[in-house]
């Protein structure tokens, strides 16, 4: 769940920053957004708790598309903003559900007003040092082969598909053979492959960074 | 790593980073890692209308896997260094593909 | 995890040729370079540009860019589509790889 509402504060291990008595706004409003709290900026995600009302929410990283701090003439105070890539529970309930309007193109921004307005780069700094340490690799919770090649327009089926005729004999495996396909068969392998290609790179890829670092 | 080392080059220039949102954000690009995560400084909104919180921002660290594209400044890119770039990747990957056996998942 | 497992197999296993064909697709991406391509993204999106630059996901680097959306607008009331395309050229564009459909060589470029 990228945005999780919370009713009691979880057990934070690696925490880079805390903020106390910082203030959340949330645009569309929440009503599980707002008010004043303690903001945990954890290696694992965000977190905004309020002892006093028993309540909060946490984000994954892979959640935040856009970080940063705002300061000048904002009527809110300088704050640290965040843009999410969809909307926060429960701005249905406080938005009304009269109508479904474009769900797709909903997105929420949070704000996090610190006390302290000198707080700000050190939130920012924990912040983008924490969304570095949590990439996506497609699949969020399992971040398996299988996964990957499910991601987007591919039904999971011809996902499926693909990996076992990429196992079995019946696979071409030859330049010769190739050659017998359409064009549009080939665009069609061209793109399988590339699937295969990056989805093998991301389970495998990352650790190997030094391997590349001749490439500039 | 090709376009890791590449943004490494373009740091310190005018860059628009264009968001799968739709979002797009000039500035100036101030640094860059491994995942393609990009900090921009002196930014500026494309289509301030739709997003007036960010008015006020002038920095800002944008999540890799959100970007769409992002548009350069012709004048500071060298392509050919970056065909030769990307010719000399796609040796040393194909060399790394071959030493892995291609195990695939257990599909259930 | 993953990786450390992976890498351990791969040395144990060492070079193997049986799939080389896996990169053949890519191959003719590398031949493509400072050619005119195709790319088709997700969100019925289209470019044709220069390549530049390219990596193992498909990221890329275009020059002379010209980029085509198609919006389909659909009208409630009488139930009808109608297709329209905006167009756009940016001199020098990075395209990042995940939303890449399909690349297609010079030969199929329009």
């Amino acid at each position: 769940m990228p945005v999780t509402l919370l009713h009691s504060l979880p057990a934070l291990s690696q925490t880079r920053f805390t903020a106390e008595k910082t203030r959340v706004a949330c645009d569309p409003p929440s009503d599980a957004a707002h008010g004043l709290g303690t903001l945990y900026i954890d290696e694992q995600r965000v977190v905004f708790f309020s002892t006093e009302a028993s309540c909060g929410f946490s984000i994954d990283y892979p959640t935040i598309v856009i970080h940063a701090v705002s300061r000048s003439a904002d009527p809110v105070g300088a704050h640290l903003y965040c843009q999410l890539d969809g909307p926060f529970p429960g701005y249905a309930k406080a938005g009304g559900d009269s109508d479904e309007e474009d769900e797709e193109e909903q997105f929420a921004e949070l704000r996090f007003i610190p006390e302290d307005e000198q707080l700000l780069d050190d939130m920012f700094k924990a912040m983008s040092d924490c969304a570095a340490l949590n990439p996506d690799d497609g699949g969020s919770d399992s971040g398996s082969d299988l996964d990957d090649l499910c991601v987007g327009d591919y039904q999971d089926e011809s996902a499926v598909q693909t990996i076992e005729e990429f196992n079995s004999s019946a696979f071409i495996t030859s330049p010769d053979q190739l050659s017998s396909l359409t064009p549009k068969g080939r665009e069609t392998l061209a793109h399988l492959e590339s699937i295969i290609v990056e989805s093998t790179e991301q389970t495998n890829g990352y650790n190997d960074e030094g391997r590349f670092d001749d490439a500039e | 790593m090709l376009f890791y080392s590449f943004f490494k080059t373009q740091v310190g220039q005018h860059v628009t980073v264009e968001l799968k949102n739709d979002l797009a954000i000039q500035g100036v690009l101030e640094s860059v890692d491994q995942f393609l995560n990009f900090k921009l400084k002196d930014i500026k909104v494309v289509d301030e209308e739709r997003y007036p919180h960010m008015l006020s921002v002038k920095n800002c660290f944008v999540r890799g896997s959100v970007v769409r594209y992002v548009q350069l400044s012709p004048p500071t890119v060298d392509t050919a260094l970056l065909q030769d770039a990307a010719r000399r990747e796609a040796q040393s990957t194909q060399q790394m593909q071959q030493a892995k056996p291609n195990v695939a998942p257990p599909v259930a | 995890m993953t990786d450390v497992a992976s890498a351990n197999a791969a040395a144990a296993a060492g070079p193997t040729s049986s799939f080389s064909m896996v990169e053949e697709p890519l191959d003719l991406v590398r031949l493509s370079l400072d050619e005119r391509i195709y790319v088709k993204l997700r969100g019925d999106r289209e470019l044709r540009g220069r390549l530049h630059a390219y990596d193992q996901h498909l990221n890329m680097v275009l020059g002379e860019v010209e980029e085509t959306i198609t919006i389909v607008d659909v009208d409630e009331e009488s139930n009808t589509q109608s297709v329209r395309t905006v167009n756009r050229k940016v001199p020098m564009l990075f395209v990042r790889g995940d939303g890449v459909i399909l690349v297609s060589p010079p030969s199929r470029a329009s």
